[in-house]
C-alpha cells in the first residue's frame, strides 16, 4: 500500500492548480491593503479565502515533496548539487531539452515555484492575522512580490511540462 | 546459496510481478531472492550479496524515491554485484527496448550515481481502467500518437516473459562471480565488487539485456 502523502499528493497538485489559477486570475481585481473591511467585495473575500485554504495544501504538499530525502530532487542547490541544473544549461545553450529525470533544472524550477507559493501563503495568511496595523502593509508589499514569483516561477513550470509532454508523446 | 534483494517501485504492480518472476527463477536456481518495496524502511540492502533494482515509468519519469535511494546506498550498492531494470510502455517498441536504445533507462542511468552491472528494459502494462481521468485520456492521446491501442476497455500486457527469465538468469550468473557477504565477512562486503562478465545465457534473447554502459 503506497503512504498516505504519495497517494494524497497528485490530488493535492490538481487542487493546488485550481486554487493558484483562480488567485492568480482574479489578483487584478484585488483591492486589500490594510485589512479586510466588511465592504470588502465578493473577489476580495474570495481571494483571502481561498488563500487560506491554500495554506494547508502547501505545507502537506511540501511535506509529500521532501520526505525521505526527495528535498535533494526539488532544492539541489540547499545540498549544494549544483551539478545536475549545470548539465541541463550546457545542454540548452546546445539546443538540448533538459531531463526529466533527477535533480536538474526542471526539478529546480518546481522547488521554486513551491517555495514562492509558501511564501506567498504565509505572507498572506499573516496579513489576515495581522490587518490593520503597518505589518500588515509590510506583509502585503513582501506577498505581491513573493506572488509575482510565483507567477514567472509558475511560467518556467508550465514550459517545463509542455517540453516534458513532448518527450511523452513522441515516446 | 547467495542472498539476492529484489527492489520495486512499482505504479501499477507491473515492476512488482516482473521482480517476483525473477525471484522464482532466482529460487529454481537455488539463490533466495527477497521482493520488497523500494520504499521499505525496514529492509536493510547491506544484509545481501546482491540487489536487484526494477523501476516503472509515469509521466514520463521514474518515481523521485529510485534516484534517492540509489544516492543514499550508493556505497552498498557498488560494493556488490548489482542489476537495475527499467518498465515502460516505450519499449515495446523494437528500437527502443534495449538498454542502450530506452530513453528512459538511458536518463536514469545519466542520473544516477551508481552503474550496475547489469542493465534491462521490459515492456510495461497499459491498463485504461486503472487510470485516473486525466491520466487515461492522456495516454490515449500518447498512444494514438504513437499509433498504439487507444480503446479505454484495453487491458494488455507488453512484457515478455522469457526475457525476464533470461535477466533472472544473468542476474544468477552475476551474483555466482561474487562472493557470498555472509561467506566473504563485513569487510569484504564493504569492498567494490570485482568486476562481473556477464554470461550470455543461452535462453535470453541478447538484446533485450545487455551489460550497463
Amino acid at each position: 500500500m503506497k503512504p498516505l502523502l504519495e497517494r494524497l499528493s497528485g490530488r493535492l497538485h490538481a487542487l493546488l492548480a485550481a486554487a493558484c489559477l483562480w488567485l492568480l486570475v482574479s489578483s487584478p481585481w484585488v483591492g486589500l491593503y490594510r485589512e479586510l473591511t466588511a465592504q470588502a467585495g465578493w473577489v476580495n473575500l474570495a481571494h483571502a479565502g481561498v488563500g487560506l485554504l491554500t495554506l494547508p495544501l502547501v505545507l502537506v504538499y511540501l511535506r509529500a515533496c521532501t520526505q525521505g530525502g526527495l528535498w535533494r530532487t526539488y532544492f539541489p542547490w540547499l545540498a549544494g548539487q549544483w551539478s545536475g541544473i549545470g548539465r541541463d544549461l550546457r545542454g540548452m545553450a546546445r539546443g538540448e531539452r533538459p531531463m526529466n529525470e533527477g535533480a536538474g533544472l526542471f526539478a529546480a524550477i518546481e522547488g521554486l515555484l513551491l517555495l514562492a507559493l509558501l511564501v506567498t501563503a504565509v505572507t498572506g495568511a499573516l496579513w489576515l492575522l495581522l490587518q490593520g496595523g503597518q505589518a500588515a502593509v509590510l506583509l502585503r508589499a513582501v506577498h505581491i512580490v513573493a506572488a509575482q514569483a510565483f507567477a514567472v516561477t509558475l511560467g518556467a513550470h508550465v514550459l517545463a511540462v509542455s517540453l516534458h509532454l513532448v518527450d511523452l508523446v513522441r515516446g | 546459496m547467495a542472498t539476492i534483494l529484489l527492489l520495486y517501485s512499482s505504479v501499477y504492480g507491473q515492476s512488482r510481478r516482473i521482480c517476483e518472476r525473477i525471484a522464482a527463477r532466482l529460487g529454481e536456481r537455488g539463490e533466495r531472492a527477497t521482493v520488497a518495496a523500494l520504499t521499505d524502511p525496514a529492509l536493510d540492502p547491506s544484509a545481501f550479496d546482491a540487489i536487484v533494482v526494477g523501476a516503472s515509468i509515469k509521466h514520463g519519469k521514474h518515481h523521485p524515491t529510485v534516484l534517492e535511494y540509489l544516492r543514499r546506498h550508493r556505497a552498498v550498492l557498488q560494493s556488490r554485484p548489482g542489476a537495475l531494470f527499467s518498465v515502460n510502455l516505450v519499449a515495446r517498441k523494437p528500437a527502443k527496448n534495449t538498454p542502450q536504445t530506452n530513453p528512459y533507462l538511458k536518463a536514469l542511468l545519466a542520473q544516477s550515481p551508481w552503474q550496475p552491472q547489469l542493465t534491462g528494459v521490459f515492456a510495461g502494462e497499459l491498463d485504461y481502467a486503472r487510470y485516473g481521468a486525466v491520466d487515461k485520456q492522456l495516454m490515449r492521446f500518447v498512444m494514438w500518437v504513437n499509433r498504439g491501442p487507444t480503446d479505454p476497455r484495453t487491458r494488455v500486457s507488453f512484457t515478455n516473459w522469457d526475457e525476464v527469465d533470461g535477466f533472472a538468469g544473468q542476474v544468477a550468473e552475476l551474483v555466482r562471480g561474487a562472493p557470498s557477504v555472509a561467506a566473504a565477512g563485513p569487510a569484504a562486503a564493504a569492498a567494490p565488487a570485482a568486476p562481473a562478465a556477464v554470461a550470455a545465457d543461452p535462453r535470453a534473447p541478447a538484446p533485450e539485456l545487455a551489460p550497463a554502459r
